[in-house]
């Protein structure tokens, strides 16, 4: 789903930590109803990009706007609409999980005891375990963590790395838990995770991050391209083979990979049709196949450096 | 209107995690135990003195009455420092503000668009509400004792208005001690270091530094002469010593002393805030 007016953007956010750029002239846009999966390497600047989003790290160049307004106050407000987990779980760790939820639901002016229980029945924990929470197991602080994101019915939800520690049956229910807040409840989810196949269950846009920057956000159409049908060919001439596909295809219908193979997105029926091409260019071909990307495979290459 | 409420729901927040510290009652008890050392230990010098025989025998005519009176009244005003409480007062604040960032909550709150300012302040309003508690109780407590003492009712009809004046600025004391308190455990952000750090500033700045400063100036027990009158407006743990002996301090002394501990109270509170509201929360 999009709207003229992204929920989240930012413009050339940059953030310097001793002189280093963690996060450099990232731009980005979220839409309402999304689920936006943040993807990279350790230490491509997920995290402190949303830290950023949140205000818990000031900028160093650039902005953020919530609903197209970034003042001060407009951003206040609406964080007071964001839900996160940011990092590690957070907790008070002497307390129980009720009583966690209760010190933050007062914080906030929405404390509802009903509602607390409510929400701890939904992560699957307990609301009359007394233990506190220093004893909770790590899945259940992350579930704990989860709860106390979802305590004001925020609009944004921003997972980072929310299935750390989540057993199998776990990661499943918070895949189910996001799908429902995001179909029922009309949430817009911004999910950092490593686990690009989890991800790929749920996602719907994506952001890829590099070493600071914003390689590529995917959605929609392109989205879908990323997992297409393509005839790959490996050829003896690959400088001559490139002029000959840039004459004949449109540039996002091939594509080059790392390995110097050739990707022509096309029908796997047109097998014969491609080979012509390079046959009567008179370019050998040693090896032809035909397949499906794997949209994992792509954000990998993504992820990493390109060539083309 | 929606900024106080704001405010006003981080102060009920605050409360409620401040009442579930364990710290917070351990130290109540620690400061009825120092009281009682410390009345059992007037208790036995006031006997010494009253039985004390041959060269160290009272004189005649001396006013056993008086001497008793004046024990008690010691053990009253000393309350706040004999009963620890501005050691045990720092450490509940320092980890009380220090669990919420080593715990990672200050980044959820801050996250969710609570203001900075509010969340100061909050903290702030609790520290202080600590320190006022305890320093109430500590006289509560001096009071029982100097009871115990032979504290009677002429004795509060007598030492009632210099009681009133030590509690007074003890109060005053007490806001100046709790801004410190607050900004350096903002400044320092972990509840050990915290700790550490408002411990050394009372026994620095509280003890050895005094000491170090009277012996300069020629004193070894009062603090009141006119060269140390720019040391009273500049040390606000000095004046935890002095106001203790409330009954021998000047109105000039005494409004040093508390224009010195109003600036050092807004002084550390708009550092202790600047540094929160200008620095990211790890």
């Amino acid at each position: 789903m999009e709207t003229l007016t992204p929920i989240i953007s930012t413009q050339g956010l940059t953030k310097t930590y001793s002189g280093v750029e963690r996060v450099s002239d990232v731009s980005l846009n979220i839409y309402k109803g999304e689920i936006y999966g943040l993807i990279g390497k350790n230490g491509a600047g997920k995290t402190t990009l949303l830290r950023l989003i949140l205000g818990v790290a000031a900028p160093t160049r650039g902005s953020v706007a919530i609903n197209g307004n970034g003042s001060a106050s407009a951003l206040a407000e609406g964080r007071r609409k964001i839900g996160a987990l940011i990092e590690q779980p957070a907790y008070y760790r002497t307390l129980n999980g009720f009583r966690n939820l209760k010190a933050y639901a007062l914080a906030l002016g929405c404390y509802d005891a009903q509602k607390v229980k409510d929400l701890l029945l939904f992560v699957g924990l307990e609301p009359n375990d007394k233990k506190p929470v220093k004893n909770y197991s790590l899945g259940m602080r992350q579930r704990l963590s989860i709860a106390m994101a979802l305590l004001n019915d925020p609009e944004v939800l921003i997972l980072d790395e929310p299935l750390n520690g989540l057993d199998p049956t776990g990661i499943i229910q918070m895949r189910e838990q996001i799908r429902f807040l995001n179909e029922k409840k009309g949430v817009t989810v911004i999910i950092s995770s490593h686990l690009l196949g989890e991800l790929g269950k749920v996602a719907t846009a994506y952001g890829i991050m590099r070493e600071g920057k914003m390689v590529k956000e995917v959605r929609g159409e392109e989205l879908a391209s990323l997992s297409r049908p393509h005839i790959r060919a490996v050829v003896t001439d690959l400088p001559r083979a490139t002029q000959l596909l840039a004459a004949k295809f449109a540039p996002e219908d091939y594509s080059i990979r790392p390995d110097g193979a050739i990707e022509i997105y096309r029908n796997t029926d047109d097998l014969v049709g491609a080979t012509e091409i390079f046959v009567s260019a008179g370019i050998p071909v040693l090896q032809l196949s035909v397949g499906q990307n794997d949209t994992e495979e792509a954000f990998v290459a993504l992820m990493q450096e390109e060539r083309k | 209107m929606k900024a106080l409420k704001n405010f006003f729901a981080c102060v009920a927040a605050d409360f409620y995690k401040l009442l579930h510290m364990k710290s917070l009652y351990i130290g109540l008890a620690v400061m009825a135990f120092l009281t009682l050392i410390v009345a059992l230990a007037t208790n036995a010098a006031t006997d010494f003195i009253l039985n004390a025989t041959g060269d160290l025998a009272p004189s005649e005519g001396l006013n056993v009455t008086e001497i008793n009176y004046s024990s008690a009244f010691t053990v009253i005003s000393s309350s706040p420092s004999a009963a620890g409480v501005y050691y045990l007062v720092p450490i509940i604040v320092a980890l009380f503000i220090g669990m919420e960032f080593s715990g990672g909550t200050m980044r959820l709150i801050a996250g969710h668009g609570v203001s900075r300012t509010e969340i100061y302040f909050a903290k702030w309003l609790t520290a202080v509400a600590v320190t006022l508690f305890y320093v109430c109780l500590s006289f509560l407590f001096g009071t029982i004792a100097a009871a115990a003492l032979g504290g009677d009712a002429g004795f509060f009809n007598h030492y009632g208005n210099k009681i009133a004046a030590s509690f007074g600025t003890n109060l005053m004391l007490a806001l100046c001690m709790a801004s410190i308190f607050t900004a350096i455990s903002f400044f320092i952000r972990s509840k050990a270091g915290s700790v550490a750090i408002l411990l050394v500033m009372n026994i620095v700045l509280g003890s050895i530094l005094t000491t170090i400063i009277q012996l300069a100036l020629g004193m070894m027990t009062s603090p009141v002469t006119p060269a140390n009158y720019s040391y009273m407006f500049l040390n606000p743990y000095f004046n935890m010593s002095a106001l203790a002996n409330a009954a021998g301090i000047s109105s000039k002394e005494l409004a040093l002393a508390l224009g010195g501990s109003a600036m050092w109270t807004v002084l550390f509170s708009a550092g202790g805030w600047l540094s929160f509201v200008k620095t990211d929360i790890k």
